[in-house]
């Protein structure tokens, strides 16, 4: 019994790393195209990737753009936690409801919503419209993963630091900031690799000098297979690792100490 | 004037008045309890001092200054939480200094007041640990630190005894008011514990559904309680509702069951009330004594040091008669054919 439970955790864990394994190998790889295992060692992949204009731009404007967007996100997601998480706010399932919907939504639902709306106010294809097309859709993350913290805040802190003569200033953040930070942290790595990740509505919403690393990629595979996307890949997943780890330990472990 | 004075203080919400016209004025250095059931405003009432709940009418007057208008941090009023509300993210220490830093207390004195709080409530050792890693009754002492280290005009107490064991409770509440009076700063302490009210507090300010129902000393209020609530809430009593009487020139309680009392009552008093004897003034003749009443013991519970029993008078009443237990004198039993009597001076008259 014990061994076939193993079993089954052993395949789902083959499944789940498996991909993840095989870009990796493939970006090394000396073939035109991606094939595993690969053949020989090389670099040139990453050395194409970072030497192709376009790419090294659309991954500076995706950095630009998901930082932006993940600060906008944090600072209205926090705020709205807060506020959903005490009591005695009007319509609170309503606004918590409203603030969610956006990942509620089809993509492409919305994606088509903000190009008309933007179309009118003159937002398309500019960094302000993305921007705000990106916040929308990653506050929710914020918002979700900050309402647990904040939920678990015990509000008789703020009463006691005010009674200590704390300002409001610096009781929030000497007191509730501090507090509730594991589930802003979280909720903004999560956000910043959904803003960095998003296609769908960016795809309709940027204009020829906007595109992202994500649409790069899109466009590349369409016309070219060789293993320059396994690097960039490869690239990210190290990226990821080095961001999320150290946050997610950090931050995320010491709730359950 | 008084060193707090709380002048007409109302809270509504909404529909339903939670504290109404409540008056006191509390001298330097005493300890006040304002004492009564769950939801008789106490804890709003001291909300309203620390300036979390603003009065729908009526001023807080601290030292000659009003401070109604004041938001809490300017307040200098220190607040030991019931469930202590110590930042868990922080180290005793940093616990203390929090309200210092607040107060842009320079580091040098900081250190000094931080090392002299520590050793009030001897905590010295425990200095570098976090709250969690303190018993119940330690945390209890770093909130006390914590407030005592910014030399607050008024020490505000909200049930803080109320998360301890029994043991540990009654150590504290000799420990609060040693310090309390050491340090000769004035307390408003709010427990629904009637025990803990009479042995800790000066004076007793009881509440009942938002209003003052009595303000005394704690004999004052065990032995001349003005209402029935009082004499209820504080200690027990036996209930006779009648009314006086005049009978052949002496005055008498008669009650409904026909049961006859003589009364210690004020030459005015006649007419309609209640007669109220605490059980442990009550003495146990023999069932044929004269002006003795007769009855039988139902129950007998044990108390400890004392009994209690419930007898069944002739005329219909059940009184609660406690006894303290004596050396080579026997327990009575259940179905114990008893006399009851007790004097005229331990009646309490209580007008309807």
């Amino acid at each position: 019994m014990k061994g076939a439970f193993r079993l089954v955790n052993g395949v789902i864990l083959l499944y789940l790393l498996a991909p993840i394994v095989v870009v990796i190998a493939t970006a090394f790889g000396t073939s035109a195209y991606p094939i595993f295992p690969p053949q020989g060692f090389t670099l040139k992949w990453f050395v194409h990737f970072w030497s192709t204009p376009e790419l090294r731009d659309s991954l500076r404007i995706s950095a630009m753009l998901s930082l932006t967007s993940t600060t906008l996100a944090t600072i209205i997601g926090t705020g709205s936690a807060l506020a959903l998480a005490r009591h005695g706010i009007r319509g609170k399932s309503a606004i918590s409801t409203m603030l969610l919907s956006p990942i509620l939504f089809p993509a492409i639902v919305l994606a088509l919503a903000l190009l008309v709306a933007f179309q009118r106010i003159g937002l398309a294809q500019t960094f302000t419209g993305l921007v705000a097309a990106h916040t929308l859709v990653i506050t929710p993350f914020v918002v979700r993963l900050a309402m647990a913290s904040a939920a678990e805040f015990d509000p008789s802190l703020e009463e006691a630091a005010q009674n200590l003569g704390a300002s409001w200033q610096r009781t929030f953040f000497r007191i509730t900031l501090p507090l509730i930070l594991p589930g802003i942290l979280a909720g903004a790595v999560f956000a910043f690799i959904m803003s960095f990740d998003e296609l769908v509505v960016t795809l309709l919403l940027a204009g020829p000098a906007l595109q992202t690393l994500p649409i790069r990629i899109f466009n590349y595979v369409q016309y070219s297979s060789d293993p320059t996307i396994s690097a960039i890949s490869t690239c990210l997943i190290v990226a990821w690792l080095a961001i999320g780890i150290p946050v997610y330990t950090r931050f995320l472990s010491v709730r359950h100490s | 004037m008084a060193y707090l004075a709380l002048r007409n203080l109302s809270k509504v919400y909404g529909t339903a008045t939670v504290v109404k016209d409540f008056d006191l004025s509390v001298e330097a250095g005493e300890f006040v309890a304002l004492l009564g059931p769950s939801g008789c405003g106490k804890t709003t009432t001291l909300r309203m001092i620390a300036g979390f709940v603003a009065p729908t009418k009526g001023e807080i007057w601290i030292k000659d200054t009003n401070v109604t208008p004041l938001p809490p941090h300017r307040r200098n009023v220190g607040l030991v939480f019931q469930n202590y509300a110590l930042f868990p993210h922080m180290t005793v220490r940093a616990n203390i200094e929090f309200g210092l830093k607040s107060h842009h207390v320079e580091a040098a004195p900081m250190n000094k007041s931080v090392g002299s709080v520590l050793e009030l409530v001897g905590l010295t050792p425990y200095a570098e640990r976090y709250p969690r890693e303190l018993s119940g009754g330690q945390q209890q002492r770093v909130a006390l630190a914590r407030v005592l280290a910014l030399k607050p005009d008024l020490l505000l107490f909200d049930e803080p005894l109320s998360n301890l064991d029994a043991k540990l409770r009654v150590q504290m509440r000799e420990e609060i008011r040693r310090l309390q009076r050491e340090l000769g700063v004035t307390a408003l302490f709010v427990t629904h514990d009637q025990e803990e009210a009479m042995t800790m507090a000066d004076r007793i300010v009881l509440l009942e559904r938002g209003r003052i129902a009595q303000v005394g000393t704690a004999e004052e209020i065990y032995d001349h309680p003005r209402t029935r609530f009082v004499a209820g809430f504080i200690g027990t009593a036996n209930f006779f509702e009648g009314s006086i009487v005049s009978v052949a020139g002496r005055k008498v309680f008669r009650c409904k069951s026909g049961l006859e009392i003589e009364a210690h009552a004020e030459s005015s008093d006649f007419g309609a009330g209640t007669i109220a004897v605490r059980p442990e003034k009550i003495e146990f003749v023999s069932p044929d004594a004269t002006h003795a009443q007769p009855g039988v013991i139902r129950q007998a519970t044990q108390l400890g040091a004392t009994m209690e029993y419930a007898v069944d008078l002739k005329l219909g009443d059940r009184v609660i008669v406690q006894e303290q237990k004596r050396p080579r004198v026997a327990l009575r039993r259940s179905g114990e054919q008893v006399g009851l009597t007790w004097q005229a001076a331990d009646t309490i008259f209580l007008r309807n």
